[in-house]
């Protein structure tokens, strides 16, 4: 399991395509355990401040895992997150949901990150991927669909194992309409990506790597 | 959500058993004055409102019961209005007041509580013989908004029929009885008709509670909610304040010949607590969260513009270049060039400002303003672009279609807004971070964007040159801090639509091939702004020129 400090001085590590890079005072990396414990105690490294509190993500913060698995997100979460709510269903419960695929182990400081964003943002989500476009995945016709709608399919597309949406009409109607584009046997990201395409909520897409696990 | 209830503790017994399991429930603050430190202040009812009109440090709401007669209560119709104009977002539980409060701004309806459990239909049903027995109930104001008068000639009938009058509350003519709370579903399960008499009431709750209890009910038309009520039997609707029609209908009522308790109690499903909360929630969230919906726009041609900005030798001569290409494609779409001077090269309007920093960015930055302002839809591109197809007009359509904003993300290898830090703009990444709570977002890529005109987008832009200001270096930390603190609805494209062959094959590119570094004036790093006197140097040192 990786650890994230931030440097005081510079130091070298392995970045994420597997090299040797410097990484400069005030940069972010994830090293093992026993680095981290090193760099911090010789002062060459601070700590990253811990995952917000529920306090801090509002009374209403909450997440629904909307498959199998909730056991599974309780264990992830419940050493940050002692009193957030995790509860199996579909829709929108809490005032900020984070609507979770009950097979993925989400990071407790993205789940922090995902209900701070949403002060601001109606909807957030991780790109699947930087390079795999919509017109990659699904079947023909509903790629056809898709592309009726979008008119261009080399375009990204969201991971929907983890989404956080602050509940408004506009989110409302967007699990609406998500529900109703499932319902033609799409593949549900191109369905999410058609969903959001009707609704046009303010998006804040997340880089591929909030579905990753592994930070402490 | 942080809501602060405002609330005196004057206030009626109602209005404190309407609101305060409110407060309860969703765990808001309480207090008889409004508070900075919360999303949200809600007054209840309005006439809270009356001394804060001028509270201004946080969006407010107000929840409206009844509209007084003007000639009748001035004072109250004065406040009423005031608090109206004032609040951010009125709401109220009649149709009738939402319509005219929603002149005023955003309206919700609210659906108020009725305790079914309390007031439920009586172990035995009474058996008042002969003797029928009429309730009214509630507190009688100097308004005469009850219709307490409709009662008081009532009473001259009422000794010739074979019914009495029962009150609960304070001031009908007659007797009247004082329920206490504990006890009011008693005084329902007593009657065999309730009449409600009221001209002007916000909801008004007995005639529910009675139905609740499945007593008959007669109501005026056009009071409060009562026009909701579905037309289920043993309920009959008189014209207000008309006492010959409301005679009749309360003839009707005791002469009925047969009581369905359940549709009557039916009828009152509706108005539960979690309905009251969650029309609450839901209101707020609105006001609180919701922006306006998409509005629907015009097909882009004809307004829609592509903009260059190119200070020195090398960004001018990616111009040339960057125009020429998008001429070859896209050859009846302007193209406004800004500079310090005309290039001559195909641009099909030029602006002229100075040269004031050496990256461009201050006027990059201020594009809104100065676009022409008849495109609608405007493009912005890197001088050290290169346009290889007309699809790259899949930029407007995105933006005719409703989005307001189109981004590329960098490339994977620097997708991370953390991958932006540099020793020479650590104080400003690190301010960004903290502000954005995280290095771990998405990096978007200002070489190459559009947006619509709006007030939102205005608005955007505006705040994404003062944040440029500040550090007056590269300007993605800056449209981070501007983008995150007012989102707008941005659709977020790959490196397809803005292909950085240095970290990306070119074959990959969809329409906008981009290359980077080649419209550099300086070489190396500057420290501090862009604006600089050591920025300038860099610029001579690239030059050649003696500095």
């Amino acid at each position: 399991m990786k650890v994230g400090i931030r440097a005081r001085t510079i130091l070298y590590a392995t970045d994420t395509d597997g090299g040797q890079r410097a990484y400069h005072p005030g940069e972010v990396l994830y090293v093992g355990k026993q680095s981290a414990l090193r760099w911090l105690a010789e002062g060459r490294a601070d700590a990253l401040p811990p995952p917000p509190g529920v306090d801090d993500m509002g009374f209403y913060s909450g997440v629904v895992v909307r498959t199998a698995g909730v056991e599974n997100t309780q264990a992830a979460l419940a050493g940050a997150y002692p009193d957030l709510t995790i509860i199996e269903g579909e829709g929108l419960n809490f005032s900020k949901t984070l609507l979770l695929d009950g097979n993925l182990s989400p990071r407790p400081s993205i789940v922090g990150l995902g209900f701070k964003l949403l002060d601001t943002w109606q909807v957030a989500a991780p790109l699947f991927s930087y390079e795999t476009l919509a017109r990659d995945v699904g079947t023909e016709a509903d790629r056809q669909q898709t592309a009726k709608m979008i008119r261009d399919l080399r375009v990204p597309f969201y991971d929907t194992r983890l989404i956080f949406m602050r509940r408004c009409s506009a989110t409302l109607q967007l699990l609406e309409a998500w529900k109703e584009e499932r319902q033609l046997d799409s593949d549900d990201r191109l369905a999410f990506l058609r969903a959001i395409y009707q609704v046009k909520p303010t998006l804040c897409a997340g880089p591929v790597g909030w579905v990753e696990t592994g930070d402490v | 959500m942080r809501v602060h209830l405002v609330m005196s503790d004057g206030t009626t017994d109602l209005l404190k058993r309407l609101a305060l399991p409110l407060a309860e429930s969703l765990n808001w603050s309480v207090g008889s004055s409004p508070i900075a430190e919360t999303e949200l202040n809600y007054f209840f009812p309005y006439l809270e409102m009356q001394p804060f009109v001028d509270f201004d440090k946080t969006p407010t709401a107000a929840w409206f019961t009844h509209h007084e007669d003007p000639e009748a209560v001035p004072g109250k119709d004065a406040i009423w209005q005031r608090v109206a104009e004032t609040v951010d977002l009125r709401l109220t539980s009649a149709p009738m007041y939402r319509d005219e409060l929603q002149s005023y701004g955003m309206t919700r309806l609210v659906t108020p509580p009725l305790d079914r459990k309390k007031f439920t239909f009586a172990d035995t049903p009474a058996n008042n013989g002969d003797l029928k027995k009429v309730g009214v109930s509630g507190y009688v104001y100097s308004s005469g908004r009850k219709g307490e008068h409709l009662i008081k000639h009532l009473l001259k009938f009422c000794v010739n029929y074979d019914f009495q009058i029962r009150a609960s509350g304070r001031g009908w003519p007659g007797a009247t009885a004082h329920y206490r709370w504990d006890d009011m579903q008693k005084f329902y399960q007593g009657l065999d008709v309730y009449l409600c008499t009221s001209l002007i009431e916000g909801i008004p709750m007995p005639p529910l509670e009675a139905m609740a209890c499945g007593i008959p009910v007669v109501i005026p038309r056009g009071v409060g909610l009562l026009d909701t009520l579905p037309d289920v039997e043993n309920l009959y609707r008189y014209e207000a304040d008309n006492f010959q029609d409301m005679w009749r209908a309360l003839q009707e009522a005791l002469d009925a010949p047969g009581l369905n308790r359940e549709s009557l109690r039916g009828a009152t499903a509706r108005f539960t607590f979690e309905a009251w909360q969650g029309t609450h929630e839901r209101a707020f969230e609105d006001l609180l969260y919701d922006i306006p919906p998409a509005t629907v726009t015009t097909p882009w041609q004809g307004k829609a513009g592509v903009f260059y900005v190119a200070y020195g030798k090398p960004s001018r001569e990616c111009a040339r270049k960057a125009i020429t290409s998008w001429k070859e494609h896209v050859p009846d779409i302007p193209v406004a060039l800004v500079s310090d001077k005309p290039l001559g090269e195909g641009e099909d309007i030029f602006i002229e400002e100075d040269d004031a920093d050496i990256g461009g960015r201050s006027v990059k930055t201020r594009i809104y303003d100065l676009a022409p302002v008849e495109w609608e839809y405007v493009l912005y591109l890197d001088a050290d672009t290169e346009i290889i197809s007309s699809d790259v007009t899949f930029f407007f359509d995105l933006l005719e279609d409703g989005w307001e904003l189109v981004f590329c993300i960098n490339p994977p290898k620097y997708a991370l807004a953390r991958e932006m830090l540099r020793p020479d703009n650590r104080d400003e990444c690190l301010e960004t971070f903290a502000q954005l709570g995280s290095d771990e977002i998405l990096q978007l890529n200002g070489g190459v964007f559009a947006f619509r005109r709006n007030g939102r987008t205005a608005n955007l832009m505006r705040l994404w040159h003062q944040e440029w200001q500040r550090f007056g270096a590269r300007d993605q930390a800056a449209l981070d801090r501007a983008l995150y603190a007012n989102p707008v609805r941005i659709y977020t494209l790959g490196q397809e639509w803005n292909t950085i062959i240095r970290y990306t094959e070119a074959e990959r590119s969809a329409a906008v091939i981009h290359h980077p570094m080649s419209a550099r004036r300086w070489r190396g790093k500057i420290p501090g702004r862009l604006d600089s006197d050591a920025a300038w140097d860099a610029v001579a040192r690239f030059d050649g020129r003696p500095e």
